[in-house]
């Protein structure tokens, strides 16, 4: 087999090299952020200048994960297996940062309330299958089945379709993330007479209990969470809380009770688990 | 072989689409938008991916230039978003681009399903 070029590696490495070290700032900025939200200071310019870095950012980012993903595939030639293995970890490290950067970028717009919404009908099952979508190289990484209970017939929201988008990915996200290898995470839909229930469900690590209250807090992260992946913002289920509010939604989880399987639900609390159902609510478009 | 034109000034994502779309189809590269009607008439292609965030004249003013030539009306056009705006993508579109990717977002075989489902209409038109 021919591998990869020495040459190509380093090229590769040159362009994430940059990045990253903006990634670092970026990630400095957040703790920053996190300070000044919490001692109540503002700094705009800042602000706006990090952010604009964070929006710059987000080109080259997808362009090194592209590139990244072309490599992998081999479409510039043979890659051997540990060569893979590093640029695998790469793909991954940039899509995280990808994350981190949408967090940042979303957070700051619902802080300047400059979360703009359009409200239209949305074909919610198009939608999920969309986002669906997006997930293809990591459960096949994780080797874990990402199952929709699609309905037969289709079902129209009252909703912003690019928000409702954020939810999902950040729900489908999480439950993949914390889910170990070979698990599963289902999609489904409750409709009920005024709203409409989505339930991303996942065999994964739970939420420990004495930490369940806080989960929708901001920058708040679970104990095990930060144990298996380090690396998140803790803003996501903040934002999402936000943005099905501003629905006229409702959001919060159940607790998989496994011997019984049912599920034990509260708004902010229950069982102590391995396993969690997200569910939230959307206004039917009449 | 369809002709695919791609008219996108960001050199690494030109090279990222370039490789990947000339697998099935001939591609031609414009990197700015001088002159760009006797180009498109010189290399006649069969569809159009269009940068909106093009320096000098910006993508949307690129498809009005189109719209406006009897003879190139008929291409389809699918655009590169940067930011996803969905104000920004309507707009394309209610201009008459078939589709659209978000730079942010779009992946090798998201592109190559875009494209062919275009290439696939214009065959059974």
């Amino acid at each position: 087999m021919v591998s990869l070029p020495v040459g190509k590696l380093v090229e590769l490495f040159l362009r994430l090299k940059s990045s990253f070290l903006i990634y670092r700032n970026l990630k400095i900025w957040l703790l920053v952020n996190k300070l000044m939200f919490f001692s109540k200071k503002e700094n705009n310019s800042k602000n706006e200048f990090i952010l604009m870095a964070a929006h710059q950012l987000r080109s080259p980012l997808s362009n090194i994960r592209w590139a990244l993903k072309l490599t992998l595939a081999g479409d510039f030639g043979a890659v051997t297996e540990e060569q893979a293995k590093m640029l695998g970890r790469a793909y991954q490290s940039a899509g995280s940062m990808s994350g981190l950067i949408d967090d940042i970028l979303n957070i700051s717009k619902l802080d300047e309330g400059k979360l703009v919404y359009n409200f239209s009908p949305v074909s919610i099952v198009d939608l999920i299958e969309k986002t669906m979508q997006l997930f293809s190289d990591e459960i096949s990484r994780k080797s874990i089945q990402l199952i929709f209970e699609k309905p037969s017939l289709s079902i129209s929201v009252k909703g912003d379709s690019e928000k409702i988008k954020i939810v999902l990915q950040n729900l489908i996200d999480n439950a993949i993330r914390y889910t170990p290898e070979g698990g599963k995470v289902t999609i489904s839909l409750k409709p009920d007479k005024m709203f409409l229930e989505v339930m991303v469900s996942d065999t994964g690590i739970g939420i420990p209990l004495n930490q369940q209250k806080k989960i929708f807090e901001r920058f708040f992260r679970a104990n095990n969470a930060i144990e298996m992946c380090p690396g998140g913002s803790g803003l996501g289920l903040f934002i999402i809380k936000n943005i099905i509010e501003k629905h006229g939604g409702r959001i919060w989880f159940s607790s998989l009770d496994e011997s019984a399987r049912n599920t034990l639900q509260s708004d902010a609390g229950g069982k102590e688990n391995k396993g969690t159902i997200f569910h939230f609510t959307l206004p039917y478009n009449k | 072989m369809k002709k695919i034109l791609i008219i996108e000034n960001e050199e690494t994502l030109l090279d990222l689409l370039y490789k990947k779309i000339s697998k099935d189809y001939t591609v031609a590269i414009l990197r700015d938008s001088s002159e760009i009607m006797d180009k498109i008439k010189e290399i006649n292609p069969d569809l159009i991916i269009l940068e909106l965030n093009m320096p000098d004249k910006d993508g949307f003013e690129i498809i009005n230039d189109i719209n406006a030539e009897n003879i190139f009306k008929h291409i389809p056009i699918i655009v590169i978003s940067n930011t996803g705006q969905p104000a920004e993508i309507d707009r394309a579109i209610q201009m008459g681009a078939k589709d659209y990717f978000i730079k942010t977002q779009f992946n090798p075989s998201e592109v190559i399903t875009k494209i062919d489902k275009q290439i696939d209409n214009i065959k059974n038109n």
